[in-house]
């Protein structure tokens, strides 16, 4: 196999089996969530030298973006640091190390061993690209190829916010969202920085069907602001707060579903005909940012609940 | 025009040395007010060196347009961190000015 490996690339790869060691080995846990998403940013670069821009959206957005937000508002309601484990028994920590150096070697030489030319589905896939309603491969593998996953991937995020809301304490405050009472920085922040962060989301749905984007990362960025309206004071919708919130929820999933549904009608389900296909995309693509980012926000705001959590559990700053 | 080539370049050390700068008081400064303050250069100079020396490369005016767009937020969004970083560390709660305190 032949690649251009240049000195930022074992750079990069080193950097990031350091990080991962970093972020599972400290025993401060505040530690670890930091290295993690520091790992989760040069994950993003090493996705861009693999010339793979939208994953590298993805992850900066979702996977040290909002992962790391979660993570740090679960961090607050347990103990930070680890207790003391007991020492690995050698015997046991070598036949560890085998098994994992020999599971490293074995993935290893299987992608020394990957043909050179290879074209793999990249033909099939543009044979067919301008049926599908995108530009962008990406999009039109993610939304039209296998429809079918991210149909039951937001189906997945939904179960998963239902799951967080039964464990979560019902929420005490009742009453009309009374705008952001709490940091006057974050406040000015959000403010002025709300408009951008729309227009960005809008901008990463159209773009998306020609260019990297698309639905996962515009709602990442919306839950981001999400995110900052909860730290800045703001009551996070609640699933009681009426029937809005569980519409835009369960938009997702549905605005899938129907497309799929109504493309039976031409041909099997997901079959969107292809004159309407562009239209459908970006149908379905609206209604899942929606409910991404709302359904992250819920969920941080679940997370960042105060109230919750074991009495007497410290909290980290104010 | 090779004279384009090396100004770019030497924007872009510019901009890496604010970096090294910056990480460098990250590590060896004494507390977090004064890290907080080394790690402001990176953000301000050492990014907007960067992109100045990307900017005088751009193909177009809206791709330089966006890039002076991502130094603007990333300058925004770091002044946010770092206040909110220091207020934590001092200890105070914020004023929220709406309970007048």
């Amino acid at each position: 196999m032949t690649w251009q490996i240049s000195a930022l690339d074992v750079l990069l790869a080193a950097s990031l089996l350091l990080l991962a060691w970093g972020a599972l080995g400290s025993a401060d846990l505040f530690k670890g969530i930091v290295l993690f998403v520091v790992f989760g940013l040069l994950m993003a670069v090493a996705w861009i030298r693999l010339a793979a821009p939208d994953i590298a959206l993805a992850e900066a957005a979702i996977g040290s973006g909002v992962t790391g937000a979660l993570l740090l508002a679960g961090l607050a309601r347990i103990e930070r640091n680890l207790p003391v484990v007991a020492e690995v028994r050698p015997t046991r920590g070598a036949w560890l190390l085998l098994g994992t150096g020999a599971l490293a070697a074995v993935l290893c030489w299987s992608v020394l061993e990957l043909p050179d030319k290879a074209a793999g589905l990249t033909p099939a896939v543009e044979h067919h690209l301008p049926q599908t309603g995108a530009a962008n491969p990406v999009t039109a593998v993610v939304l039209n190829y296998r429809g079918y996953d991210t149909l039951l991937e937001m189906g997945v995020l939904l179960i998963a916010l239902i799951g967080a809301a039964v464990l979560a304490r019902p929420n005490g405050a009742r009453g009309p969202d009374r705008g952001p009472g709490g940091n006057q920085v974050l406040r000015v922040f959000l403010r002025s920085m709300a408009p951008i962060f729309v227009l960005v989301t809008g901008y990463l749905v159209w773009v998306g069907g020609h260019a990297p984007g698309g639905a996962f990362q515009a709602g990442a960025l919306l839950a981001g602001a999400g995110v900052v309206a909860v730290l800045a004071g703001h009551r996070p919708p609640s699933l009681t707060d009426g029937r809005s919130v569980r519409i835009i929820l369960a938009a997702g999933v549905l605005g899938f579903l129907a497309v799929g549904l109504g493309a039976l009608g031409s041909g099997a389900f997901l079959q969107y005909p292809p004159r309407w296909a562009k239209h459908l995309l970006l149908l379905i693509e609206v209604a899942s940012t929606a409910a991404i980012g709302l359904t992250l926000t819920m969920l941080f705001a679940y997370c960042a609940d105060r109230r919750a959590g074991p009495p007497g559990c410290q909290e980290n700053g104010s | 025009m090779a004279w384009l080539e090396y100004l770019r370049l030497g924007l872009a050390v510019a901009g890496l040395g604010f970096f090294v700068a910056g990480t460098v008081g990250l590590l060896r400064f004494p507390d977090v007010h004064s890290r907080l303050h080394a790690l402001s250069k990176c953000d301000n100079l050492g990014l907007g060196f960067i992109v100045l020396a990307l900017l005088l490369g751009a193909d177009s005016i809206w791709l330089a347009s966006k890039l002076a767009l991502v130094w603007v937020l990333v300058l925004f969004g770091s002044a946010t961190a770092s206040f909110l970083v220091a207020q934590t560390a001092l200890g105070m709660r914020a004023p929220s000015g709406r309970d007048g305190r």
